[in-house]
């Protein structure tokens, strides 16, 4: 079946520390997958290996069809031509924990700079594309505003709309929530609601569980650098199978 | 009475007599000034660069070019090229225009490095966002990464440029008639300390105007930072 992302085996050391040791994760067209466990477990390792913000040790990594890693008989990581892993890599659309957004630009133009520059579309095009994408994270009245006259909400949602606007075939969210009052996380999971809703494709690391039940086709439970559990989020919240998932909840629901 | 207002009458003469060639002076410790500023400026953009390359040759090169400049007396800097260039190179050039060329190589290393630790204050997740979307490096140090840096750098860029002010006078060392030399010729042939007077009053109306313009530009970059950062 068609396959949007797939990641083999995939290895990523620091040094001496194994951030991702050993991890396979296969990604379907339209499904939102949402990504939990402790801190220092790899979750945001592993969205990064896809964008190749990280280079991974070994494994092999395939995106739409497009090959952006493979590891050859020596155990050697290969990687295409700076220029291809780029065109690869914006396939994949990223929205960070910490927003990320040019502070120098306006929204609009945080949301037009990549596809005018990087995909050399129509100027205009890209324009009216953006004004879509702002009545779509609910924030048309913002577009000549500097990220800094926004709140984190808000610029959570512009970040959003940047990655949507290269029309990417995989949203990838580190946390999008996890630096925001928790009085305004509810506006930014309900963009992301609503991208689950149109069958977007994510891959979401969160700490909100009720999102990750909610919104989640698939929920995957990360330890130590491996997948330890996953699926459906009925499973993985109602009958957790290993004993570092149910600590893991219980810790989680303790707070 | 009297002679108090004669004696105010006379100094009025007196500045009236000096104030020409002070002004003469002026206007090379001005030529000096602007020159050394719209030449090193721009100039220390590449060594900035280079200095943060991931081509050793050129880092090296970048390094040593500003560590040189910046560990040495500009005073020296001078005397070397006012005596190497006739010497060894066989140019002969007039004294104002080596005071040129080693002002400007020597300023260029200090923006060098005041642009080099500009760049490399912008957050990571800048660099981060714009490798996301498929951005390529030299597009994303030239479209997101310099814009950011010119608020950052400018409190120090205008501070260096105030040292330029200052710094103009080392070239009556070899002979550039600028504004300290002209003062001191009449100070030594007047026996009369109002020359010094006058020229401090010029330098600080130049510092002065330096000051405002800098606090304007500060501002004018700052428009995107309405709630600060
Ligand atoms: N650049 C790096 N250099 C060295 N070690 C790193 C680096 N980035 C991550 N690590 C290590 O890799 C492991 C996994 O880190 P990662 O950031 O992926 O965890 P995480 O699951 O996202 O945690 P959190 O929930 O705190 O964000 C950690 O032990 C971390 O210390
Ligand atoms: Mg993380």
């Amino acid at each position: 079946m068609g396959y949007i992302l797939q990641m083999k085996n995939i290895v990523k050391r620091f040094g001496e520390c194994y951030a991702l040791n050993g991890v396979d994760l296969y990604v379907a067209k339209g499904e939102t997958v949402a990504i939990i466990g402790p801190s220092g477990s790899g979750k945001s390792t592993l969205l990064r290996c896809v964008n190749r913000l990280e280079k991974v040790t070994s494994g092999e990594i395939i995106i739409n069809g497009q090959t952006l890693v493979y590891t050859d008989k020596n155990g050697h990581a290969i990687y295409p031509k700076d220029k291809q892993v780029r065109q690869i890599c914006a396939e994949t659309g990223m929205v960070f924990q910490h927003f990320n957004l040019f502070n120098h630009m306006t929204c609009l133009q945080n949301i037009c700079y990549a596809p005018i520059k990087v995909k050399r579309e129509n100027k205009d095009k890209a324009i009216e594309r953006a004004r879509e994408l702002l009545k779509l994270v609910g924030l048309p009245e913002k577009e000549n505003a500097y990220p800094a006259q926004l709140s984190g909400g808000q610029k959570q949602r512009i970040a959003i709309a940047r990655g949507l606007a290269m029309n990417p075939s995989i949203m990838l969210f580190d946390e999008p929530t996890s630096a925001l009052d928790p009085e305004i996380t509810g506006e930014v999971l309900n963009v992301m609601r609503n991208l689950a809703k149109s069958k977007i494709t994510m891959l979401v690391v969160t700490h909100e569980m009720g999102f990750a039940r909610e919104v989640a086709d698939r929920v995957i439970f990360m330890d130590q650098g491996r997948i330890a559990e996953q699926g459906a989020p009925e499973e993985i919240f109602n009958n957790p199978k290993s004993e570092r998932l149910q600590n893991f909840l219980k810790s989680i629901l303790k707070i | 009475m009297a002679d108090f207002i004669s004696s105010i009458i006379s100094s009025f003469d007196y500045i009236k007599e000096i104030l020409p060639a002070l002004l003469e002076g002026t206007q090379f410790t001005v030529k000096l000034f602007a020159l050394t500023l719209l030449l090193s400026i721009p100039l220390g953009l590449p060594f900035a660069l280079g200095s943060i390359s991931k081509f050793w040759p050129i880092k090296i090169i970048c390094k040593t070019y500003i560590w040189l400049f910046r560990g040495t007396p500009l005073m020296l800097q001078l005397f070397f090229f006012y005596f190497f260039l006739p010497i060894a190179m066989d140019v002969r050039l007039d004294s104002f225009t080596t005071a040129v060329i080693t002002f400007v190589l020597n300023y260029a290393a200090y923006f060098a490095e005041i642009y080099r630790a500009g760049i490399e204050s912008i957050d990571r997740g800048q660099h981060e966002a714009a490798r996301s979307l498929g951005v390529s490096k030299t597009r994303t140090m030239f479209d997101i990464i310099l814009p950011q840096t010119i608020k950052r750098v400018l409190p120090p860029v205008s501070n260096e440029a105030i040292t330029l002010v200052k710094d103009t006078a080392l070239v009556s060392a070899i002979g550039v008639g600028e504004l300290l030399k002209a003062a001191r010729g009449a100070v030594n042939r007047d026996v009369n300390v109002t020359a010094y007077a006058i020229a401090a009053a010029i330098y600080l109306v130049l510092t002065f105007v330096l000051t405002l313009i800098s606090r304007w530009l500060e501002k004018h970059f700052s428009k995107y930072e309405a709630r600060g950062d």
